[in-house]
This record gives C-alpha cells, sequence and structure tokens, in this order.
C-alpha cells in the first residue's frame, strides 16, 4: 500500500487535537466592554478540566470517519510493478552546445563551461543520446549522435565527450548564438526525421551569454514543439572591462590616431594606463593614463611612436585581459586613382569634378584630374601620389603643403570619367585602357562631346534636333524635364538599387540632355529617358567597360548630383573595375583579407602572428585564415604588406543577457533536473496512472459514510434513550 | 414677564417630589432628545411651581434718558410721540445667570452594563433637560462637549433656536478614547470670563489630582461649579456573575477578571476614589451629585435642584446672619 498524497496524512492529526483540548482546559471567551478597568485586579484563569470521556464509542466512531475521509485524501494505491530505476527513464537526444567564442577567455568562464560541460554529461540518463557542438561564428560538431543503426555504449561516449572536451579552448572568434541554436535543432531534427522513436529534443547551451552575442538572431527560430532549451551561464561574477579601440578615419592613420576607451558598467576602477609599442623594436613607448568612468567612453588623440609601421596599444588596469591589446599596420600600398579628365579644377563647386571628387575619394581611392591622357605610360606626367604618412591626403597634384614619403607608383587608374572632347590619340588611349578591363564613364552632355567620343561610347549625336521643347539656343535644353524610364536593374552598375526601396529613378529630373543614338545591337541601354532616347547605356570594349550618359550630375544640367543615388553610383561603378582591389589593413578576427593586386599573380607567404607561416598560391584572391589577433605580414618576392586583426568589438560586451530575456525571444526554456528528481516525478506519474486505475478511495470514502450513518443512528438513539429516562425519572 | 413674576412671587418653600416619574429604558424609546427632555421637563414642572434659580435671573426693563450717541434703534418713539421726552428702551431679556453645560464623550461613557441604559444617554437627557428648563427661564445656556479634546463650544445665549443647536450638540457620538477634562475646562475658563455656573457631567473616572487644578481655576474666577457624574449600577458594585475578558473602552485594554472573585476589592477601591472626588469638592466648595442610569432622569435632576436650591438658601441665610450681626455690631448698645 503506498499513497500518492502523503501530505494529507497530516490531516489525521486534526483527529486528535479536538481531543486534547476537551480534555485539557476550557478558558472563558466572553468578553465584556468595560468602562475603565482602573479598578479592576486580573484574576488568576479559571479552568475547567475534563478527565473523562462520556462516550468512547460515539468518539471512535467520529474519528475513524475522519481518518477514513483523510486516507481517501491521501489516494491510495497497490504497486502492482517495480519501483522506477535510472533505465526505466525514457531516453531524450541532448545537444551540448558550448561556447568557445573569444569573450570564454576572461577569467574563470572556460573553467565554469568545463564544469558545466562534465556536470552536464553525469546527468545524462542512461537511455539519453548526445551530441556535442562547439561553437563561436561557425558551429563545429565535436560529438555527434549515434546512428540509427547501433547506439555506441554511453559511458565510452562519454568518455570520448570528456576527451574532446580537453582539447577544446576558446578561440578568438566572435559569438554566433543564433546560428548555434540553428544548428543545434537542424541536428535533433534530422536524427528525429531519421530515427524510429520519437524522443524528446533537448539543447543545453554553456555559456557567458555575452550581450554582443547576437541573441536577437533567436527570435526568428522557429522551435518544434518538442525541443526544450537549458541555459547554464558559466560566468558567476561581472568584472570590469575596458576596450581600447583605434578609430581610422576615412583619410588614413594620421600621427596621432584617436583611441577609444569604453568602459563596462560597475563599481570599480576607472583609471586605466595604455601605451603604444611598436612591434618590430619591442621598445614600449611612455605609458599614458586616462580616467574613464564607470559605463562611459572617452576618445582621446595620442602620438603614434615616430618610427615603424606596425604598432599595438595595450590597455591595463581592468579585470579583463583578453581584449586589451588592439593592433595597428599602416598599408605599403598608395590609394587607387580615379581619373577626371576634364578642363575644370576639382574644388570649384561650379565644375562636374566637384562632385566626383566628394563622392569617392576615401581611404583608398583618390579623384585626379588632368586635361590630356595621351602620356598614359608616362603616367600622365604626375608625380607619385603614394599614400601620405603624416598628413591628410590632397587631390590635386602637387599642392602646396602636401609632404609625401616615397613609395611606388600608383599609374592605373580603377576609373576614368570623362568630361570632355578629345583627340583621336587620347581616344585610342582610353580606348586601350577599356580594352584591358578599364572603366570609362563619358558624360555626354554637349553634342562636341557626343560627337568627338562616339567612337568610344558607341552612340552619335542626332544631327537633326527636332525636339519641340527646344526653348534656348542650347543643344537639348527642355524647358520641360526628362525623367529616367526603363532603368535595367540586371546591369551590374545598378543591380545593387534593384530592391523596391532603392529602384525609384523617377525623382531625379535631367534638363539638360544630349539626344544620341546607336546602334542597339552592339550598345546595351541600361536607361532611357522618357522620350525614348538612351539616357544611360555601355559599350563594351574588351574586357572593360565604356558607360554612356546623355546629361551629366551638374545641377545645371541634372538633379542626379543632388541626388542620394549619386554617390552609390559612384562607389558602384569603381567597384566594376576587375582590378580594383583595395588595400585592407584593418580586419576582425575571421575576416577575409583581399589581396592586393599588386600580388596578383604572385605566390605569397603570410607570416601569421604566433610565428608560423603560411603559403598561398597565386589563384587564390582572399586569405581567410584570420584566425589569431595581431600583425599578418606578407611577402611576395621584394614586395611586401601587412595588416592588423583584431577581435571583434562585439566580443567586449560581457554583461550576462538576462534569462527571460531569452524567454521574450521565443526560447523554449526548461530548467533541467537531476537524475534523482527525473525518478521521482516518473515515480508519481506510474502510481498516478495506477491510482487512477485503482481509485482505492471511493471505497473509503464510501465506508466513511457507512461510519458516519452508523454515529448519526447511534447518537439519536442514545439521545433519545437519555430523554426518555430522565423524563421517566422526572414522573418517579 | 408677568407670568414669570407671578411665578417667582406665588410658589415658596420646598418643592414637592415629583409626581409623574419616566423610566429611563422607557424615555429612551423616546427618539429625539428634545421630546425627551420636554417630557421631563413637563413632569417636574407638575411638583415644581417656581424656578428653583429664582433670584439669580432677575429679567430687568428699564428706561434711562437718551444721551449723544445712543442707538436710535433702541429710542422709545411712543413715549416720545406721547410725551415729547426722549428715553432709550432697556432690553427685557438680559440675564444674570450663565450656565456652562459640560459633557464628557469619552468612550467609557458608552459603557451601558446589564440594563442596556447608556451613560451617555444617561447624560445626554439630563444635560438636554437641564438646557430646556434652563431656557424657559430664559436664562442663557451653553455648552461644551469633549473627551480628550473640545469636540463642540457653544456659549451661553438666550435666543430663538439656540437651544436646538444645543441639542444637536448634545447628539455628537463619542469617539474619544481617553479622557482629559483639564483642556476644555481651563479652556472655558479662559473662555468665560463672566461669571456662572458649570455644570459638569461625567463618569469621572480619572485621578481626583487632574481635577484639582481646573476646578479650583474655575472657582477662583468665580463661577459656581456642579459635578454630576453618571455611573451604571455596575460600575460601582461589579454585580456581574460570569467571568470574563474585560475590555476597557478607552484604551482597548484587557483584563481576564472574575467578578465574584474580585468584587470585593473592586467596590473597596472605586469607593476610596468616590470619596476621594467627594473630598476634592468639599474642599473646592463644589457641588458634587452622583446618578446612576437606573434611577427616573426626572428624580436625579430633582434631587440636583433641590439640593443646589438647598446650598443657595444656606449661603443666602449666612449672609443675613453675617449682615445682621454687622448691623447690631454698628448699632452698638
Amino acid at each position: 500500500m503506498s499513497f500518492l498524497a502523503i501530505a494529507f496524512g497530516l490531516g489525521s492529526l486534526a483527529v486528535g487535537l479536538p481531543i486534547i483540548f476537551h480534555l485539557i482546559r476550557r478558558s472563558p471567551q466572553r468578553r465584556i466592554d468595560f468602562s475603565s478597568l482602573r479598578f479592576l485586579q486580573p484574576s488568576p484563569p479559571r479552568l475547567t478540566r475534563r478527565n473523562r470521556i462520556e462516550d468512547w464509542l460515539l468518539l471512535l466512531l467520529r474519528g475513524t470517519a475522519i481518518v477514513l475521509v483523510t486516507l481517501a485524501f491521501m489516494r491510495p494505491l497497490i504497486r502492482d510493478a517495480a519501483l522506477v530505476t535510472e533505465d526505466d527513464l525514457a531516453g531524450r537526444r541532448v545537444v551540448i552546445l558550448i561556447d568557445t567564442s573569444a569573450s570564454m577567455r576572461q577569467p574563470e568562464a572556460w573553467a565554469n563551461a568545463q564544469a558545466a560541460f562534465r556536470e552536464q554529461l553525469a546527468g545524462l540518463r542512461p537511455r539519453d543520446d548526445f551530441a556535442v557542438v562547439a561553437f563561436d561564428s561557425t558551429t563545429r560538431v565535436i560529438i555527434p549522435f549515434d546512428e540509427p543503426t547501433g547506439r555506441s555504449p554511453p559511458m565510452e561516449k562519454r568518455d570520448l565527450a570528456k576527451a574532446a572536451l580537453d582539447e577544446l579552448a576558446p578561440t578568438w572568434f566572435e559569438t554566433d548564438v543564433g546560428n548555434a541554436f540553428s544548428q543545434a535543432v537542424e541536428l535533433l531534427e534530422s536524427q528525429r526525421s531519421a530515427g524510429p522513436e520519437q524522443v524528446d529534443g533537448y539543447i543545453v547551451l554553456i555559456s557567458d551569454l555575452q550581450s554582443g552575442a547576437s541573441f536577437e538572431a533567436l527570435a526568428g527560430i522557429e522551435w518544434p514543439a518538442a525541443v526544450r532549451v537549458d541555459v547554464r551561464c558559466v560566468v558567476k561574477k561581472q568584472r570590469i572591462n575596458a576596450v581600447p579601440k583605434i578609430m581610422v578615419e576615412p583619410g588614413g592613420i594620421g600621427a596621432r590616431p584617436r583611441i577609444r576607451i569604453a568602459r563596462s558598467d560597475g563599481a570599480g576602477a576607472e583609471t586605466f594606463s595604455l601605451v603604444w609599442q611598436e612591434q618590430a623594436s619591442e621598445q614600449a613607448a611612455e605609458r599614458f593614463a586616462i580616467d574613464v568612468p564607470a559605463g562611459s567612453m572617452r576618445t582621446i588623440e595620442k602620438e603614434l611612436p615616430a618610427s615603424g609601421q606596425c604598432f599595438q596599444l595595450a590597455l591595463s588596469g581592468d579585470e579583463v585581459d583578453f581584449d586589451n591589446i588592439v593592433y595597428l599596420a599602416r598599408p605599403t600600398i598608395g590609394k587607387q586613382i580615379v581619373l577626371f579628365v576634364g578642363d575644370e579644377g576639382l574644388d570649384d563647386p561650379a565644375a562636374l569634378g566637384y562632385f566626383l571628387k566628394r563622392a569617392i575619394s576615401s581611404a583608398h581611392f583618390q579623384v585626379m584630374q588632368v586635361s590630356n591622357v595621351a602620356n598614359w605610360e608616362a603616367g600622365f606626367g604626375l608625380e607619385p601620389i603614394p599614400l601620405p604618412l603624416h598628413s591628410q591626403p590632397t587631390s590635386a597634384v602637387g599642392e602646396e603643403g602636401a609632404t609625401f614619403s616615397n613609395g611606388p607608383v600608383v599609374s592605373r587608374p580603377a576609373l576614368v570619367v570623362v568630361a570632355k572632347p578629345l583627340p583621336d590619340e587620347q581616344r585610342r588611349v582610353l580606348a586601350d585602357y577599356a580594352a584591358s578591363g578599364g572603366i570609362v564613364l563619358v558624360c555626354v552632355n554637349r553634342p562636341d562631346v557626343a560627337a568627338s567620343l562616339a567612337s568610344l561610347t558607341g552612340a552619335v549625336p542626332e544631327s537633326n534636333n527636332q525636339d519641340a521643347d527646344t526653348k534656348t539656343t542650347d543643344v537639348g535644353f527642355h524647358s520641360k524635364y526628362r525623367l529616367l524610364i526603363d532603368v535595367d536593374m540586371t546591369h551590374p552598375w545598378l543591380a545593387p538599387f534593384a530592391s523596391p526601396q532603392f529602384s525609384n529613378f523617377t525623382k531625379i529630373r535631367f534638363w539638360r540632355t544630349c539626344p544620341v543614338r546607336g546602334n542597339e545591337h552592339d550598345l546595351r541601354v541600361i536607361a532611357r529617358f522618357d522620350d525614348e532616347r538612351p539616357a544611360m547605356w555601355e559599350n563594351p570594349i574588351g574586357t572593360g567597360r565604356v558607360i554612356g550618359l546623355a546629361s551629366s550630375w551638374h545641377p545645371d544640367d541634372s538633379q542626379l548630383g543632388l541626388s542620394s543615388k549619386f554617390v552609390p553610383l559612384m562607389k558602384r561603378l569603381v567597384e566594376l573595375n576587375p582590378e580594383r582591389r583595395p588595400v585592407v589593413n584593418d580586419l576582425v578576427v575571421g575576416e577575409s583579407w583581399p589581396i592586393p593586386t599588386k600580388f596578383a599573380g604572385k605566390k605569397i607567404v603570410i607570416t601569421r602572428p604566433d610565428g608560423t607561416l603560411e603559403e598561398c598560391s597565386a589563384e587564390v584572391t582572399e586569405y581567410r585564415k584570420t584566425e589569431l589577433p595581431g600583425i599578418y605580414r606578407v611577402q611576395a618576392g621584394d614586395d611586401s604588406e601587412r595588416f592588423a586583426v583584431n577581435p571583434a568589438a562585439s566580443e567586449s560586451k560581457l554583461e550576462p543577457v538576462p534569462l527571460d530575456q531569452l524567454k521574450s525571444w521565443g526560447v523554449p526554456m526548461e530548467a533541467g533536473s537531476s537524475i534523482a528528481q527525473e525518478i521521482r516525478t516518473q515515480q508519481f506519474l506510474n502510481d498516478q496512472a495506477v491510482e487512477s486505475r485503482q481509485r482505492i478511495w471511493k471505497w473509503l470514502i464510501v465506508a466513511a459514510l457507512i461510519v458516519l450513518t452508523i454515529e448519526s443512528w447511534l447518537a439519536a438513539w442514545q439521545q433519545r434513550r437519555r430523554r426518555l429516562e430522565s423524563t421517566s425519572g422526572a414522573h418517579s | 414677564m408677568t407670568n414669570t413674576m407671578q411665578d417667582k412671587t406665588k410658589t415658596a418653600g420646598e418643592p414637592s417630589a415629583p409626581r409623574l416619574s419616566f423610566d429611563p429604558a422607557t424615555l429612551m424609546k423616546l427618539k429625539s432628545l428634545e421630546l425627551r427632555a420636554r417630557a421631563i421637563v413637563e413632569g417636574m414642572s407638575l411638583g415644581l411651581h417656581r424656578s428653583p434659580f429664582h433670584g439669580y435671573s432677575v429679567e430687568f426693563s428699564d428706561y434711562r434718558p437718551y444721551s449723544v450717541g445712543d442707538d436710535l434703534r433702541y429710542l422709545d418713539w411712543r413715549l416720545l410721540a406721547r410725551m415729547d421726552r426722549r428715553y432709550i428702551k432697556r432690553f427685557e431679556d438680559e440675564t444674570n445667570l450663565r450656565c456652562y453645560l459640560a459633557l464628557d464623550l469619552s468612550r467609557s461613557m458608552l459603557y451601558a452594563g446589564p440594563r442596556q441604559i447608556a451613560k451617555i444617554d444617561y447624560a445626554r437627557i439630563l444635560l438636554a433637560t437641564l438646557a430646556f428648563f434652563l431656557a424657559r427661564q430664559r436664562d442663557a445656556v451653553g455648552l461644551v462637549t469633549f473627551d480628550e479634546q473640545i469636540r463642540d463650544l457653544i456659549p451661553p445665549r438666550f435666543r430663538p433656536g439656540h437651544l436646538r443647536r444645543l441639542l444637536v450638540a448634545l447628539e455628537r457620538n463619542p469617539a474619544g478614547t481617553g479622557t482629559n477634562i483639564r483642556a476644555p475646562l481651563e479652556r472655558l475658563a479662559l473662555t468665560f470670563r463672566k461669571r456662572g455656573m458649570v455644570v459638569l457631567v461625567s463618569d469621572f473616572l480619572l485621578s481626583p489630582e487632574d481635577l484639582r487644578r481646573p476646578l479650583a481655576t474655575l472657582r477662583a474666577l468665580g463661577h459656581e461649579v456642579a459635578l454630576i457624574r453618571v455611573l451604571d449600577r455596575t460600575e460601582k458594585t461589579l454585580e456581574l456573575e460570569e467571568p470574563a475578558i474585560f475590555v476597557d473602552l478607552e484604551s482597548r485594554r484587557d483584563l481576564y477578571v472574575d467578578p465574584v472573585a474580585g468584587q470585593r476589592d473592586y467596590r473597596k477601591r472605586f469607593a476610596q476614589h468616590a470619596a476621594g472626588l467627594q473630598i476634592l469638592c468639599q474642599e473646592l466648595g463644589i457641588d458634587w451629585h452622583e446618578v446612576f442610569t437606573d434611577e427616573p432622569l426626572e428624580r436625579s435632576l430633582h434631587r440636583f435642584i433641590s439640593r443646589r436650591r438647598w446650598i443657595r438658601s444656606i449661603a443666602d441665610n449666612t449672609h443675613d446672619l453675617s449682615m445682621a450681626s454687622e448691623f447690631a455690631e454698628a448699632a452698638g448698645p
């Protein structure tokens, strides 16, 4: 005999209480409101004691009835099966997700993660199948699920998992929890569809739950109904973390780069010291201190060491070390050139080049203006334009006040923009440039330009212009503006604008257009004006492109220069050049390094921060193994380059995300329980099933009713008898 | 006025006992306090043909010659028309007696006892009757109700509607958790400078020493003071049968008491306290009355009035004797 609700057994004690109270004492309960207690003295309590119970049988019957009701509430059952053991617990599929991102390098995090992992392994049921998945920005299945055809011995698999854990270590990659959960759910679903039995899925996340870990992606995951998630946060204490960051300006790195220090919230140190160190010399510069209040940022400018190309900035004074060093490398390759062929300067607001310079100039590109492109091979007669070291870059050649260091000449432009008639010789130069893969944009805003560059653009001006809207002597000037229609979003130039939110070109008005015509079999019209004449077209020459624009972006001609689409259009044009490969020297761990054009076709050797060497063949265009933070040095013959790789800033956001927040993102949270708890729960469920089958409580209630009936009859009989006795006594 | 004067001259000697008496329980069935008071006064007037306060309230009507600056509203125009003389008419309703009624509204007054007549109800009717009685005699009556502080303070007046105002104030229910007679009496002494009579109704369940100073102040100011102690019979005798938990109505403190066991001790203490109060009153020349809620009200009132008249006659006699002796001494042998 067992009971399902043992707590109700305490109710049987209530049987004894009235008896005890009856036997012990009765104190007066009458209360009198009296005017004043001034003259009253407290009396000792006058208690009455009853030592004798008058009717044992009635008391016994009443007590029995109460006990029977109590027993019924306890829901007794007779177990017809053995007790539940570990082996009886239903098997689950458990995915243990262990975070190996850079933030797990914070103190105690990895040790706690290992302990949590071992604890989780120990808490698995004998019939559980589990997989271990390590994740940072990517996921790696360390221990897969068993094959549906057979199971490996549980203890052996656990030992295997423990051994795999010993080999695991935090990486320098950032965290992508959303991807990890997606993979885990996918893993469970694939097992569920492949396996013969339907078992519950269980995901255990062992992580520091740092807020920079892209948790928002969890909101987009569709959680299967049978999947539950248990989250183990391995960070028990919030630590003070200060993170330095070097702000790279669009114009490059000056002599006094800006340094931003961000400090986490919480009480603790607010003064941190920093030091610049040149990597080659390993000689540290003078330390400097900075005060950063809790939860805020400060930005300062601090001079770099006088010499050197690779630096590291080290911070000290906080409690988290892994993100205290940032690396900086200066590129050895100068900017690429965008050549503007026209008579007007680049700084005249009334000129075309003014808008072009401001749209394209950046850390990687520089706009230059020439009038003559005949001496192409001689580098247009220009001086070398490498990256200035200690001054802002300038766009005008030979501008006074600019200081340049020696460096390789950048001779081949990434883009040539022509806005003036050119003689044959120069047209040939541009045609050769285009044929060898270059991009030429021709602004055909005047008939003379159209006529002069017709061989280049493939379109000739219409000789007999009968446009009814022409009001002035200027050819193509319309009092009624033109709009663009038939914009070809499949062209590579306009492909980025294909999305509906960017594809509206109808707000750009053109007042001055140059009507042209060409063989449309040879040309590809990208857009037309609303009079059906070509507005933009491409004339493919060799491997390159010549793009014609039958107007210009000058405010006198159109609204294109003032449109929000102008800058992305020009940027995109530069990107169309297959040779364009800007030198990137500031990467985050995991980002690919595009191998610069100067190394094209060469085998390069890369020295990693840990000193290991790696060779890349000539065909490789990207170097992807940026797994470690530090300076990577690239060597190809006499040519060299370097780039810096730093940990992702998101990894330094260490504040743990509250578990409630995870719930709000739809994660089906359920705290895990120990095997003993599971056994108790299972035993309870089994007992409940047996009890609902046996229903002994009904018989107990019936018995109680019978006892109460007897008690009522007996009490009534005794009362009647006493009354009769008293009546007869009175008569006698 | 004429009738009043006739009453004053016609009646003499001891007032006879009231012929009609109301049982307090029956009286409580009357809802209106005014009705109760009127019923008692009417009952009393059957056996009481003159005011016990005759001689104190001298109603006076007179003329005096007009002088420049007098209010012309009070000029007797008829006399002026008839005799061509300017006389100012002096009002008839000026009175010499000012009576201040003071009622204790502390929660202890809510005690009702086995007969279910609350002390406060009894005291209300007592004071209402007294006010009604005095108002009929055209005396000015005021009222102070108090517990630990003054709740209502109505100055003595004689004007239409004043009696009703007093009755409304008397209807206020007790709310206080304590009794502080000292503060209201001191306030009374500060407010009412003119000499008069102060009738203080309470159960006086407080130390006699707490009463000494305020009562002495009142006496020093020349007021006549009368204390009427309203008690339930059981408060004096503790004639309750079953042991119970006694709860103090004011402090809500409780005490388990077996009345049978503690009766003797209680009576002794109560008697000591009452004796202390009486000694205090004797020392200060204060009239002391003890009434019980099971007594007919008019009897209690009659006893109070008779006793006052007796005291007064002794005082008058004493005064006359002293005057006579002074005259004899002055005349010489």
